[in-house]
């Protein structure tokens, strides 16, 4: 029981972590159909900003953070401009733009791999704080990624009900002809929504940096764990992200009470599988964000 | 009189394919020009690109006496030319009042949005008794208000209709052509109608057009067409 109660602790925090994961790459996806397996790479990137702020600068982790998602947002938005929106603009097909993502994560993973080095990164002199509750022991870092969702999750709701980009943001989502119908500049609003994803995915990224340390391949897993949780959740629906993180997290966790520990990165795409077959269009899908 | 809107020598197409091969047509201030044409005529290839949403192979566009040929749509909704396209004209997963706020998506002034929202629901009660409803779940009538009250969020001079009684029931159609007639006669608003029912567009129009592939056949008044022989060798 005890290790039950751990088990589900531990799927919640990650659940949390995979939630900010799909809400970020959600946004992008639902937004502007583009599958941006960049994003892998863009939020590696945003961990070495971090990094290089706390190493280089020596600036203390509450400053040092901030780098992140300022550096993924310029460089979510320097991919959508530079190289998916030219591949757009000549009316090139979705498997072209595919290969392009897949093909230009491989570039900026190498990249960083040469500027980096491909050892292990960690955040100077830092040790994430432990809660010990009754049974079970609950880190800092599973608080703060819970409470960082929560927050950004509302602020978000907000931002896209209430103010112009965000409208925007919708309306391009909903149906990208009417969005230039009604007079909406799509492409800057792809840029709005590149740089917004990306900062969301930083969050996470920056809790990988502190979890585990930086690599420059740290985000290969994460992007297939974000697309899945977009998937099963709903492209581009916020709610529905949430679910599926959370899904993800607790499956992925319980699971290992029964399934050797080999098979946890697996049982995300058995998930996604199952429910494909099930609600092939998400869980969340046509709810209202 | 010079004209509101003036096509001269208009080319466009897709790819290989030359869709619209030279059309010229003016439409002048405060008139209804219905255009007809059978299945791909070119017309809503024509209408898509007076609206700038398709680039123009050869040929200029005028709206109000300047050259507009290829400008961006935000540019010419903010200039007073409107678009309600094909099909679905609507938001489909947001509210009937997010649809119409982003029809008046260029304004910034609350109290005017405020006000155009309110001419809408004056215009179209159904939409403000669902106002909250999301725009998929509308029927295709109320789905039609919709569109055209999005359009006229803008408070457009030049408003461009692409056969917006497609699909509706013959009850239905008859309340959308009169409310294209209402907004030309309240807001003396200049309609470019493009239309598949023949009954129903030639009556709401002061002067027809007919288009065969990409080429303008006849423009002249609506009761010349009336005639089936003259219509049938037409299309
Ligand atoms: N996006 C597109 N890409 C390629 N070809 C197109 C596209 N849209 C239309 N066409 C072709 O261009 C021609 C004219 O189409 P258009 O939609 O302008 O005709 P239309 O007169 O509006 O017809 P309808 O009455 O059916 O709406 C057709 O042959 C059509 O197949
Ligand atoms: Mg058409």
């Amino acid at each position: 029981m005890e290790l039950f109660a751990q088990l589900l602790v531990n799927g919640l925090g990650n659940g949390s972590y995979y939630a900010l994961l799909g809400l970020g790459f959600g946004l992008i996806f639902g937004t502007t159909r583009i599958v941006h397996f960049a994003y892998g790479p863009v939020f590696a990137f945003s961990a070495f900003a971090v990094w290089m702020a706390g190493k280089f600068l020596g600036l203390p982790l509450w400053i040092a953070v901030l780098f992140g998602p300022a550096a993924a947002s310029v460089g979510g938005a320097a991919v959508y401009w530079l190289a998916y929106r030219p591949f757009e603009q000549r009316g090139m097909s979705s498997h072209s733009v595919l290969i392009l993502s897949l093909g230009l994560t491989i570039v900026l993973e190498s990249a960083l791999t040469l500027g980096f080095g491909p050892s292990i990164h960690t955040f100077p002199d830092f040790a994430a704080p432990i809660f010990i509750l009754g049974p079970v022991f609950v880190t800092g870092l599973q608080l703060a990624e819970t409470v960082t969702l929560l927050v950004l999750a509302v602020a978000l709701t907000r931002f896209l009900q209430h103010t112009r980009y965000g409208k925007g943001i919708l309306a391009l989502g909903d149906d990208r002809d009417m969005a230039r119908i009604v007079g909406i500049d799509t492409d800057r609003i792809s840029l709005v929504v590149f740089a917004l994803g990306s900062a969301i995915s930083a969050v996470a990224g920056v809790f990988t940096l502190l979890n585990e340390g930086a690599t420059p391949t740290m985000g290969f897993y994460p992007v297939f764990v974000a697309f899945v949780v977009a998937v099963v959740g709903g492209l581009g629906s916020i709610p529905g992200a949430i679910a599926g993180g959370y899904m993800v997290g607790l499956v992925e966790s319980l699971g290992l009470w029964q399934i050797p520990t080999e098979w946890q990165n697996s049982i995300a795409f058995v998930l996604l599988f199952v429910v494909l077959m099930l609600r092939p269009q998400g869980l969340f899908v046509g709810m209202k964000r | 009189m010079s004209a509101l809107l003036s096509i001269s020598g208009l080319v466009a197409g897709y790819g290989k394919k030359t869709v619209v091969n030279g059309v010229d047509l003016d439409v002048h201030a405060g008139e209804i020009v219905t255009v007809l044409g059978h299945n791909g005529a070119g017309k809503t290839t024509l209408l898509r690109t007076v609206f700038g949403l398709i680039k123009a192979r050869a040929g200029t566009v005028r709206f109000d006496g300047r050259a507009i040929t290829g400008r961006l749509p935000s540019d010419n909704i903010a200039d007073g030319v409107a678009l309600v396209p094909q099909g679905h004209g609507i938001f489909r997963t947001l509210s009937v009042l997010q649809n119409l706020e982003l029809g008046g998506f260029a304004i910034t002034d609350r109290r005017i949005m405020a006000e155009r929202i309110d001419l809408v629901f004056g215009l179209f009660p159904i939409l403000k008794e669902r106002q909250a409803q999301i725009g998929g779940t509308l029927s295709g009538g109320q789905q039609q208000m919709l569109a055209i009250g999005m359009a006229l969020m803008s408070a457009p001079r030049l408003l461009i209709l692409d056969e917006p009684s497609i699909g509706l029931a013959p009850v239905l159609v008859e309340r959308v052509m009169d409310s294209i007639r209402e907004i030309n006669r309240s807001y003396g608003t200049t309609i470019l109608l493009v239309e598949q029912n023949l009954k129903h567009g030639l009556a709401v129009a002061g002067r027809a057009v007919v288009l065969n592939r990409g080429l303008k056949v006849f423009d002249g008044a609506p009761a010349e067409l009336a005639d089936q022989g003259k219509l049938l060798s037409l299309f």
